[in-house]
């Protein structure tokens, strides 16, 4: 197993100052103030339409900021968004025609990492489905296939929206190894989530939204 | 990088049930009502006939513009690419061959056919494909670049024909030219030439401005 | 100069003063330019009275090509410096730009008629102008149907240079398909061989269009700076952010 987890090599920052991000015309975050290094786990809370997942994707770097600067570190070097994250977003992102096994294939082909397809694929429990369309799946088992995407990645941030969702209790065991694994080798990660905040590191944190009244 | 992505748009478009094949259908439509709306007669049709076959493969292809990036940009496949650290010009390179080997070239190969119904001489119709061969890449290209820049907008069908037609007036224009060169000078005709170097500029300033705009929806 | 008015605030105090200035410039050299071109200007030996269209006709499809350049260069100065000023500059000049090319294909398609004897040729210079028309609207289309403003400014940004881009070569095509095809376009005088009696009203007139431009470009801009900076104002974040260790 080790080799789908190896130790990521240097410091890993984001650090993110006066943001302010908007949807539309309606600001939705105004004036936060962060700072994560490797090690660090932070929770996003907050209720639906809030601005989690626009905050999530600031941090993946998909998206501009209005105001506020956020940036990406490799040893204290800036580097671009995507040399560092892997984003799971709330949706999946499997074609529906492509069996798990080619969808995967396709991702870690990307990242130079066919190796780990396989074996990331057995991790997460999908390994005796290889061959199947991956239309076919029930939305626990895309999440399942998103889980191994972000694995073969081999980035040190990981930014996961909503991964718990319509996963049954075994998944959110795996996540949480997941996310425990992935801490302890110098990775960072950022999970929005409707279910109650876990210590998953000894410096996780916990973002909350709320509606300003 | 361009071939991975390649790859899988061939076979996502093979496993389609068929929708590539689309276009086709739409070309032969296209010749079909005009035959009808000129009143069937081939003398009157035959001069026309490369007109009418430029005319159904723009319509035809202008029709596909709006699909290139949809997909991809709304299931999060677009942003999942730029975070797999592909240069989004690979990408838009990639996105333009699989168009011209996807919406085209299929139209190519119905060429023939329609050449029959409209009773056109051999070397028109041998002038025909070749001047529509080389402004494939003109077409592909301002078709992935108008594309990326309405990525993600529903009901931008009649504005991806606006923005793509002023493009493609010097395509359309000197891919006819062509056609009446070709029966004086062969290929060697200047028009030919002209037509190549739309290409050219096409795909030097269409794919960095589809990158461009394809960036500008991921940041 | 650009630096200095790059700041919207200063720009406001420059265009308080230069808006009312650049109006009446275009009021009087419209006035002093209609009065050469319909009374004091001869009739044309062979066109007649219908030569006055031209004095409407050429200064519009003129500044219709000088707002694409100004277009072209506030793009630039947008998809590089990504200043919002030259957002608001962009689309400011698009619209009176967009407005010169459909008066332009108006007064041409008038013009015609006596020259011509139809309303529509497809000569060589109208079919420009009609391709140029249908850029512009394409250009104003895509901000209108984009809701997010700077990627819209972006995204139109793109479109407008690449459109710069392909103008000589739209020119060059329809030349060559003009001139395969159709009859010898009606004789606009050329600038050095024109009598002063026609050059001075022409200038006269182009001058007025010009003023006119400047005048709707700057109050185009000065109207986006106001209602940004309202909707700046108005906003107040919907959510507030708490952090806290576990």
């Amino acid at each position: 197993m080790s080799s789908l987890f190896p130790q990521i090599e240097g410091i890993t920052k984001i650090g993110v100052t006066s943001l302010s991000l908007s949807r539309g015309e309606k600001v939705l975050i105004d004036a936060l103030t962060i700072n994560l290094v490797s090690g660090d786990v932070l929770w996003a809370q907050g209720d639906n339409g809030i601005g989690k997942t626009t905050l999530l994707e600031a941090f993946a770097g998909l998206r501009l900021p209005d105001e506020g600067r956020i940036s990406w570190k490799k040893n204290g070097k800036t580097v671009r968004p995507s040399r560092l994250v892997a984003y799971q977003p709330h949706k999946s992102y499997a074609k529906p025609s492509l069996t798990i096994e080619e969808d995967i294939n396709f991702w870690a082909g990307l990242r130079k990492a066919k190796d780990l397809a396989e074996e990331a694929m057995d991790y997460v429990g999908l390994a005796s489905r290889a061959k199947i369309a991956t239309q076919g799946l029930s939305a626990g088992q895309k999440r399942r296939l998103a889980l191994a995407k972000l694995i073969i990645s081999q980035k040190p941030i990981w930014i996961m929206d909503e991964p718990a969702a319509a996963m049954d209790k075994s998944g959110v065991f795996l996540i949480d190894d997941l996310i425990k694994k992935h801490i302890g080798r110098g990775g960072i990660a950022i999970i929005a989530s409707h279910d109650a905040a876990r210590e998953l590191s000894s410096h996780t944190r916990k973002l909350t939204l709320q509606a300003a009244v | 990088m361009i071939a991975p992505i390649l790859r899988r748009d061939l076979t996502l478009a093979l496993r389609s049930g068929g929708a590539w094949l689309y276009g086709v259908f739409f070309f032969a439509v296209f010749i079909a009502l005009n035959a009808i709306a000129l009143g069937g007669s081939l003398n009157v049709m035959r001069p026309l006939a490369p007109a009418l076959i430029w005319l159904a493969v723009i319509f035809s292809a202008m029709l596909s513009f709006q699909a290139i990036f949809q997909e991809d940009f709304n299931d999060g496949n677009l942003a999942q690419l730029k975070l797999s650290g592909v240069s989004l010009i690979n990408l838009c390179t990639a996105k333009t061959i699989s168009f011209a080997l996807l919406s085209i070239l299929p139209l190519l190969a119905a060429v023939p056919i329609a050449a029959l119904v409209f009773d056109m001489p051999r070397d028109v119709v041998l002038a025909t494909t070749s001047s529509l061969l080389l402004s494939t890449p003109a077409i592909a290209v301002y078709g992935v670049l108008s594309s990326a820049i309405l990525a993600g907008r529903r009901g931008g069908g009649f504005l991806i024909v606006l923005i793509t037609t002023p493009f493609l007036i010097p395509v359309l224009i000197f891919g006819l030219e062509a056609i009446e060169g070709f029966s004086k000078n062969g290929l060697a005709a200047i028009e030919f030439r002209i037509v190549i170097g739309l290409s050219l500029i096409a795909i030097a300033v269409g794919i960095p401005a589809a990158a461009a705009a394809l960036k500008a929806h991921l940041e | 100069m650009i630096n200095y008015l790059a700041n919207p605030v200063r720009f406001l105090k420059f265009s308080k003063i230069a808006t009312p200035i650049f109006g009446c410039l275009a009021l009087l050299t419209m006035i002093w330019g209609l009065y050469l071109a319909l009374i004091k200007s001869p009739p044309a030996v062979e066109h007649g009275q219908s030569v006055r269209m031209m004095y409407v006709h050429v200064p519009a499809a003129w500044c219709a090509m000088m707002a694409y350049t100004a277009l072209t260069i506030a793009s630039i100065v947008s998809f590089i410096w990504r200043h919002p000023l030259a957002d608001s500059a962009a689309r400011s000049f698009a619209i009176p730009g967009s407005a010169f090319t459909f008066l332009a294909l108006i007064t041409g398609s008038l013009w015609g008629k006596p020259a011509w004897g139809t309303w529509w040729q497809w000569d060589g210079r109208m079919t420009s102008v009609l391709i140029l028309f249908f850029i512009y609207i394409s250009y104003l289309a895509l901000w209108s149907i984009i809701p997010e403003r700077k990627k819209a400014a972006r995204l139109a940004a793109i479109l407008a240079m690449v459109g710069f881009i392909n103008i000589p070569i739209i020119k060059f095509s329809v030349d060559w398909w003009n001139t395969l095809h159709q009859p010898a376009s009606i004789s606009t005088p050329g600038a050095p061989g024109m009598p002063p009696e026609i050059l001075w009203p022409l200038m006269m007139m182009v001058a007025a269009y010009s003023f006119l431009f400047g005048w709707l470009s700057l109050r185009g801009i000065e109207a986006d700076i106001i209602k940004s900076r309202k909707i700046r104002s108005h906003k107040a974040p919907a959510a507030k952010a708490t952090i806290e260790t576990l």
